[in-house]
């Protein structure tokens, strides 16, 4: 794997002869891990409820909020969806507004998730495999969208 | 009776998942699989048998995880302790804090540091250098990300290798990720009568 194709390091501009590229490949093993982080969360054998699809419109909006349009970009195209597409079905007749809720305040606000959180969600027939799939979802996203942050401001690009 | 943690403390509490683990008795080959890494190479918990829900993630995610702990070279895994431990408090994981204060206080021989930060915030006296990376890692885990070109001029001027940097990017992100699994799935708790 060329960790410089790798979505953290790409996304974040780091390319040959960047000043971060010397520093990033004392990590090789943490971007190639990284890199297939993604490639099993987004896109897992097993995908439950939550489609590849459904996994790649959450991810672009959660790393939209956090402020990353370039991930969001990389999210939607990998699953070959645009940003205006209408956002993917849940299947069972499991309630979209629950799961949207629940997603931008564990990715938003994770201080304030309470248990009456997880309730609401079995509540409303998300299973516990469900949520905590979910999660993992949601976790890696703040990871990579810190990852790809810190990246920026080390190569000195701050927009 | 359990007592649900919501201050910040050393003292390690209990973790009571708000959804029923996996059974190890009932796992399947794929979840034992995943299940012979554990973070920080720790037993198999009620936490990582609560993740063998989603066998695939965890058998990608424990060896990222060790890795961006532990892999030698680069920063200390004392300040790599400091990383995780401000995600921690910005998204106020009682428990992913005190594991982490705790691991810290032991590396660093001292528990001034961990003392300070649960008593003041970000307002903690630290060194010069601790109070950059506290900082740093504190912004860094804002949604969204606050960190700015200041920051990394200040890591610098405090001494920071640009290697050391990279791994405080991936500890305090890493703990993004943890928080958002171990805050949300759980509570911290002290059983009554415990130690």
């Amino acid at each position: 794997m060329n960790i410089l194709e790798t979505t953290v390091l790409s996304v974040a501009s780091v390319s040959v002869g960047n000043q971060v590229e010397a520093v990033a490949r004392t990590r090789t093993q943490v971007f190639e891990m990284t890199q297939m982080a993604e490639d099993t969360v987004l896109r897992p054998e097993d995908f439950g409820v939550f489609s590849h699809e459904l996994r790649a419109w959450l991810a672009g909006r959660i790393a939209e909020q956090a402020g990353d349009s370039n991930l969001k970009f990389h999210y939607l195209k990998g699953a070959g969806i645009t940003e205006n597409s209408h956002h993917p079905e849940l299947p069972n007749g499991l309630n979209w507004d629950t799961l949207i809720t629940f997603v931008d305040k564990a990715a938003n606000s994770t201080r304030n998730v309470t248990a009456d959180d997880i309730v609401n969600l079995q509540q409303s027939g998300f299973t516990d495999k469900d949520i905590v799939k979910l999660c993992q979802l949601i976790g890696f996203i703040a990871y990579q969208t810190r990852v790809v942050s810190g990246l920026r401001m080390m190569s000195g690009i701050f927009s | 009776m359990n007592h649900i943690i919501r201050k910040f403390t050393r003292r390690v509490p209990v973790w009571k998942p708000r959804v029923k683990p996996v059974k190890q008795e009932e796992a399947t080959s794929e979840q034992l699989e995943a299940l012979k890494i554990t973070p920080s190479n720790t037993k198999v918990s009620d936490y990582v048998l609560t993740l063998a829900h989603d066998a695939e993630s965890l058998a990608v995610r424990s060896p990222l995880f060790n890795s961006i702990m532990y892999d030698k070279g680069g920063m200390s895994r004392e300040e790599r302790e400091l990383g995780a431990i401000a995600a921690s408090m910005v998204n106020h994981c009682v428990y992913c804090a005190s594991i982490h204060a705790d691991r810290h206080a032991k590396l660093a021989k001292s528990t001034e540091a961990t003392d300070k930060l649960f008593s003041d915030g970000s307002k903690a006296n630290l060194t010069p250098r601790q109070n950059a990376i506290f900082r740093f890692a504190r912004k860094l885990s804002e949604t969204p990300p606050e960190t700015d070109a200041q920051d990394i001029t200040t890591l610098r001027e405090t001494g920071l290798t640009d290697n050391e940097i990279l791994d405080l990017i991936l500890s305090t992100s890493l703990f993004g990720w943890a928080n958002r699994l171990m805050h949300v799935l759980g509570d911290p708790i002290r059983p009554e009568g415990g130690s």
